[in-house]
Parts: C-alpha cells; sequence; structure tokens
C-alpha cells in the first residue's frame, strides 16, 4: 500500500516547478473530494468522469494518468484529509531553487533544467522560475539563500580583462 | 612579814569586833534599864563589867592598832627601803644595761660601717671591672661593626656598579629591540598600506570593467536580442547550469 511518502515521490515525479506542484496537489484534493465526498456513486466518480469534468492542463492530464487505484487506495473518507495535510507539510520543505530567465520557456525545457537539477542538486528540489528581461543569454540563480549570476554577464566579466586590452587596443590603434 | 592587806584586814576586823562589843554592851544596859527590880544590881555589875571588858577590848584593839600600826609602817618602810633599792638596782643594772647597749650598738655599728664599706669598696670594684670589659667589649664590637660596615660599603658598591652595568646592557638590548622591532612594525604597515594601494587599484579597475560590462551589456541588448531564438536562449540556460555546476555553485548534491 502507497505511504505519504511514496504518494509525494510520485506526484514530484511529474513535477520540476513549485507551480506544478502546487497543481499536481490541488488536482489530487480535488479529486479526492469529487471521489469522496460528492455524493455521487462509485461508477460516477472514476477518473474519465473526473476528466470530462474539469478542464485541466496538459500537465495534470499526464500526472493523472500515472495514478493508479493503487495511489488512491490510502485515500478513505476517514484518512484522506489528514493524508492530504501530510503530503502537503512535505510539499512546504522541499528544496527550491530561484532561477531567473530572460524568457517565457517551454514545458521540454522546464522538463529538462528539473532533470538536470535533480541529478546534479537535489534528487527532490524544485525551481520557481522568474522572468528577469535584463539578463542577456544563460541564467541567474538563487541557492541556499545565494544569488549567482552566469549570464552573459557573468562571462563578459571572466574575460575583462582580454576585453579591457582589446578596448586598449583599439583606443590606441585609433589615437 | 605579814601582807598589809591582810594586816589591813585583821584591823578592821578587830574594829568591827569592838563595835560589837559596844554594841551588845548598850544593848544589855538597856535591857537592864528595862528590868526595875534587879536592874540596879546587875546593872552595876553589868556596866562594871562590861567598862572593864570594853577597856581591855579597847586597849587590846589600841595595842594591836598601833602594833598593827607599827608593823604597816615598818612594812611600807621596809617596801619603801627594798622599793627604792630596788630601784637603784634596776636604775643600776638599766645603766649598764644602757651601757651595755650602747657598747654593742657601737659596735655593731661599726661592724656593720665596716661590712658596707668592704661591700661597697668591692661593689666599687666590681662595677669597674665590669666598665672596663664592656668598654673593651663595646670597643671590640665597634671595631667589628665598623669592619662590617665598610664591607657592606664595598659590596653594595660593588653590586650597584654591577646593577648600573646590567642596566646599562639591558637598556641597549630593549633600545636595539626596540629599533628591530619599530623597523619590523614600520615595514609590515608599508606592506599593508601597499597591499591596500593595490586593492584599491584593483578594486578601481574592476569598477571600471563592470562599467565597461555595463555599456557592452547595453549594446548586446540591443543588439542581440532580437538575434538569438529561443531554443538558442535554452540551450544558453542549460549551458549557464552545468558552468555553475562546474563551479560548485550548487555545493554538496543531495541524493
Amino acid at each position: 500500500m502507497y505511504t505519504e511518502k511514496d504518494i509525494f515521490n510520485l506526484i514530484a515525479k511529474t513535477a520540476y516547478t513549485v507551480p506544478e506542484l502546487r497543481s499536481r496537489l490541488r488536482l489530487l484534493r480535488d479529486y479526492i473530494d469529487f471521489r469522496l465526498f460528492s455524493g455521487r456513486s462509485e461508477s460516477e466518480t472514476d477518473v474519465p468522469t473526473f476528466l470530462a469534468t474539469h478542464e485541466l492542463s496538459e500537465g495534470d492530464v499526464d500526472a493523472f494518468s500515472l495514478w493508479t487505484e493503487e495511489f488512491f487506495a490510502p485515500f478513505t473518507r476517514d484518512e484522506a484529509n489528514n493524508l492530504l495535510n501530510q503530503i502537503n507539510e512535505r510539499a512546504r520543505g522541499v528544496p527550491v531553487v530561484d532561477l531567473y530567465i530572460p524568457f517565457v520557456p517551454l514545458r521540454p525545457d522546464v522538463v529538462k533544467w528539473g532533470e538536470f537539477l535533480r541529478a546534479n542538486v537535489d534528487a527532490f528540489v524544485f525551481f520557481e522560475l522568474h522572468t528577469d528581461p535584463t539578463l542577456l543569454g544563460g541564467c541567474a540563480f538563487a541557492w541556499n539563500g545565494v544569488y549567482h549570476n552566469f549570464s552573459l554577464r557573468y562571462y563578459m566579466l571572466k574575460k575583462r580583462i582580454e576585453i579591457r586590452e582589446i578596448l586598449n587596443k583599439y583606443v590606441n590603434g585609433l589615437w | 612579814m605579814m601582807d598589809p592587806v591582810i594586816l589591813l584586814y585583821s584591823i578592821f576586823f578587830l574594829l568591827l569586833l569592838v563595835i560589837f562589843l559596844l554594841l551588845l554592851a548598850i544593848f544589855v544596859l538597856a535591857k537592864r534599864k528595862s528590868d526595875p527590880a534587879s536592874q540596879s544590881d546587875l546593872v552595876l555589875l553589868a556596866e562594871g563589867k562590861s567598862q572593864s571588858i570594853l577597856a581591855r577590848a579597847i586597849k587590846q584593839a589600841n595595842r594591836i592598832l598601833v602594833s598593827s600600826e607599827l608593823k604597816g609602817i615598818r612594812l611600807i618602810a621596809q617596801e619603801k627601803l627594798a622599793g627604792s633599792g630596788l630601784l637603784h638596782e634596776y636604775e643600776a643594772r638599766l645603766a649598764d644595761l644602757e651601757k651595755h647597749l650602747v657598747e654593742e650598738l657601737d659596735k655593731k655599728t661599726t661592724e656593720l660601717v665596716g661590712r658596707y664599706e668592704r661591700a661597697i669598696g668591692s661593689l666599687e670594684a666590681a662595677i669597674e671591672k665590669e666598665l672596663t670589659e664592656q668598654s673593651q667589649l663595646f670597643d671590640k664590637q665597634q671595631a667589628t661593626v665598623a669592619g662590617a660596615i665598610s664591607r657592606q660599603n664595598e659590596l653594595w658598591l660593588n653590586s650597584s656598579n654591577q646593577v648600573i652595568e646590567e642596566a646599562r646592557a639591558s637598556l641597549s638590548k630593549l633600545l636595539s629591540a626596540t629599533e628591530s622591532q619599530v623597523k619590523v612594525e614600520l615595514n609590515g604597515q608599508l606592506e599593508a598600506v601597499n597591499l591596500e594601494i593595490e586593492s584599491y587599484k584593483q578594486h578601481r579597475m574592476r569598477i571600471i570593467d563592470e562599467r565597461i560590462i555595463d555599456v557592452l551589456q547595453d549594446i548586446l541588448n540591443v543588439t542581440l536580442w532580437k538575434k538569438i531564438d529561443l531554443k538558442d536562449q535554452s540551450d544558453l540556460v542549460y549551458r549557464a547550469l552545468e558552468e555553475a555546476k562546474s563551479e560548485n555553485a550548487f555545493g554538496v548534491v543531495k541524493k
């Protein structure tokens, strides 16, 4: 039987950003309410009926496809609320990287970056996307309270001596 | 020799007897007077007897009185003589005793004075001797003390010279140490100042560099922004994350 940790891990598998995680948790609560507390019969509360009656994003639909009956088994009338609260509590404690990029990314990019961060930072890390148009190329991020700038500015600062020499040559050549 | 007191008592007793006899006679006479019948014969007889008794008594009493007076006087005279004899003897003896005591006193006084004078003499001699000895001892000790004082003075002089020398050596050591310390301190300060100047120079250069980069960024923002598509942007982000990982910006990885 799935434990609260197992349920959370399965939810986290399809969510890389904090808004995605919140969306999955809201989806789960909506479905549990629909299934256990709406007063409908069992046949009226299956997954296809829920999907038909609720408007979900592509990511939510993909996530829902992974949630089997075994996944929903621990959610009984008596235990559902307690379980959902535990999952929410665990969600509040996850590590988060604040990622600053100069554009609005597509889902595949989010997945790619998310998988990179889970492989290289923390197995359950999420990131919060922030749009910063002043950044030119690359990104900046804040992790453990420290801001790191790895945008084009970073690379130019890294090469500042060469840039200064080029400019000196240019100025000297002119005059 | 009869005791005068006993004599006086006997005289007094005799007188009493005489008085008693007189009274008896008077009584008898008085009784005879009261008896008118034979009173005259009896009275005359009694009177005659009583008178003779009385006369004899009086005579006897007088005789006794006289003898007792004589005895008394003799006794008193004898006693007086004896007393004066005793007195003379006593006075003589007293004079002898006084004389003897005076002689003894003189003798003793002379002896005592002699002894006292001898004691005084011996005491004076002893004191004199003691004074001489003390004076010699004092002189000896004075000499010793003077010697010790002069030795001590020498020692002090030597030690003070030594102290002065040591102080001089310490002072010169301190001076040289202070000099080297000041040199080290100055060198350190100079180095620190040089380092500060260098770091200021670096800081100024960095500010200039950042200013250059700000300008370049503004230029690139205007020129390159529209040239980079979303895929390139996404790749740049991924490369930036890889660069961050290679520079250990994420710290320890938690699996």
